[in-house]
């Protein structure tokens, strides 16, 4: 009985730790992004002793530092792309195409990434770990670009899900309605007009989506200011939610109708 | 015959009895006695002391608040047995035939589900914040 149970408690531990989802993912990221930050104190101290020393042990010591730091920044923009890759999986509503499209564009981010990884380790000298340190910044602002459509399209993958279970919900109702009209027995005309109204809502929700949609398609590159960008997307998001959850709110009330006699 | 001048009777100061030492007496005895003892011994008379007076003070400040008080009597009331249904989120007043009926019901579920799943969403992924990383190298 007991090495029943240690068997079943050790496939337990052992399937679940095969399973690599998004919270594995982002643990994996939080775990990374501490290193990285542990390294950039080390490096923070090694460039302040070689800046007031100047010795060559210093140089050496600041040279191993920064090489260790530009590697664990790699590794936690990694952990970071795999992490928000996860998110984009497991989200409900992306539409495929999308999502593929998306996945190449990740993909291709983490082996640029990687690559560096690699050629950081082969630098020899301070001012080739500054030239590789600006060619990763320079990467960084697509990276950045990148990270914020895949934000924005996991905005719409969820309202885009929310609306299409609204509509089904809609559709069960109107079905339901047509019921109620053959058996003649209540009035559903304002019923019918409120459905109408929910309709209407989200539509509207829809118009808001494009708006986000748009605004994080006319982003690039070199824009100093894509947080504020993103913002704005955020803002018609959170405008397109509030439209489904009126819609919803409508249909609630409908089915408050029903329930009460006429 | 000798005149001898009368002198004006003084009264005597009053004298204790034999055997008995004045205030003043005992506490000069007693400040004779602390100077005789120990570093160690002083600071613990000193303490002792110190605290005899917080504790009186202590009391003293207990007495005076609780003297203030008033006693009020604060009604409550009974305990009402009540039973653990669910609260409805709204009530029909004035049922319908289908204010009970399946297909209703599962809608209404699936209204209220969809609700509160989307109260609950975090559209903007807050936890997948852009890591913040130091890309300005220089030396």
């Amino acid at each position: 009985m007991i090495s029943y149970l240690v068997s079943l408690l050790l496939g337990y531990f052992a399937v679940s730790a095969q399973v690599f989802d998004y919270n594995k993912a982002y643990q994996d990221y939080l775990f990374s992004y501490s290193i990285y930050q542990q390294a950039h104190s080390e490096y923070d101290l090694a460039r302040s002793q070689y800046l007031a020393s100047g010795t060559i042990a210093s140089e050496q010591k600041a040279q191993g530092a920064t090489a260790k730091m530009l590697i664990e920044r790699d590794s936690a923009t990694i952990a970071y792309l795999t992490a928000l890759r996860m998110k984009l999986r497991e989200n409900p509503g992306v539409v495929n195409t999308t999502r593929e499209n998306l996945f190449s564009l990740i993909d291709n981010e983490i082996s640029l990434y990687n690559l560096h990884k690699a050629k950081v380790a082969s630098a020899g000298s301070l001012e080739d770990l500054v030239e590789d340190s600006a060619e990763a910044a320079a990467q960084f602002q697509q990276t950045e670009l990148l990270i914020y459509q895949v934000l924005t399209n996991i905005s719409v993958g969820h309202t885009s899900s929310f609306r299409v279970r609204e509509k089904d919900i809609i559709t069960t109702l109107r079905t339901k309605i047509t019921e109620i009209k053959t058996a003649g027995d209540k009035k559903v005309d304002s019923v019918e007009r409120a459905l109408t109204e929910a309709d209407d809502k989200l539509s509207r929700s829809v118009e808001k989506e494009q708006e986000a949609l748009a605004l994080i398609a006319k982003l690039k590159t070199n824009n100093k200011d894509k947080l504020g960008v993103f913002n704005d997307t955020q803002r018609s998001m959170s405008e397109s939610l509030s439209y489904i959850k009126e819609a919803n709110s409508i249909v609630k009330d409908a089915l408050r109708q029903i329930k009460t006699n006429d | 015959m000798i005149n001898t001048p009368i002198q004006p009777v003084v009264p005597l100061p009053p004298v204790p009895p034999v055997g008995e030492k004045t205030i003043k007496e005992k506490l000069v005895a007693l400040s004779e006695k602390f100077k005789t003892l120990s570093k160690n011994m002083k600071f613990l008379v000193i303490a002792g002391g110190v605290l005899v007076v917080l504790l009186i003070l202590l009391t003293i400040v207990s007495l005076a608040r609780g003297g203030r008080k008033q006693q009020v009597v604060k009604a409550t009331p009974t305990p009402v047995a009540v039973a653990s249904s669910p609260i409805p989120k709204y009530e029909i007043v004035n049922p319908s035939k289908y204010a009970t009926d399946s297909g209703v019901l599962k809608i209404e579920g699936d209204v209220d589900s969809l609700n509160s799943e989307m109260n609950s969403v975090d559209l903007r992924s807050s936890d997948l914040r852009i890591p913040d990383l130091d890309m300005s190298i220089k030396f």
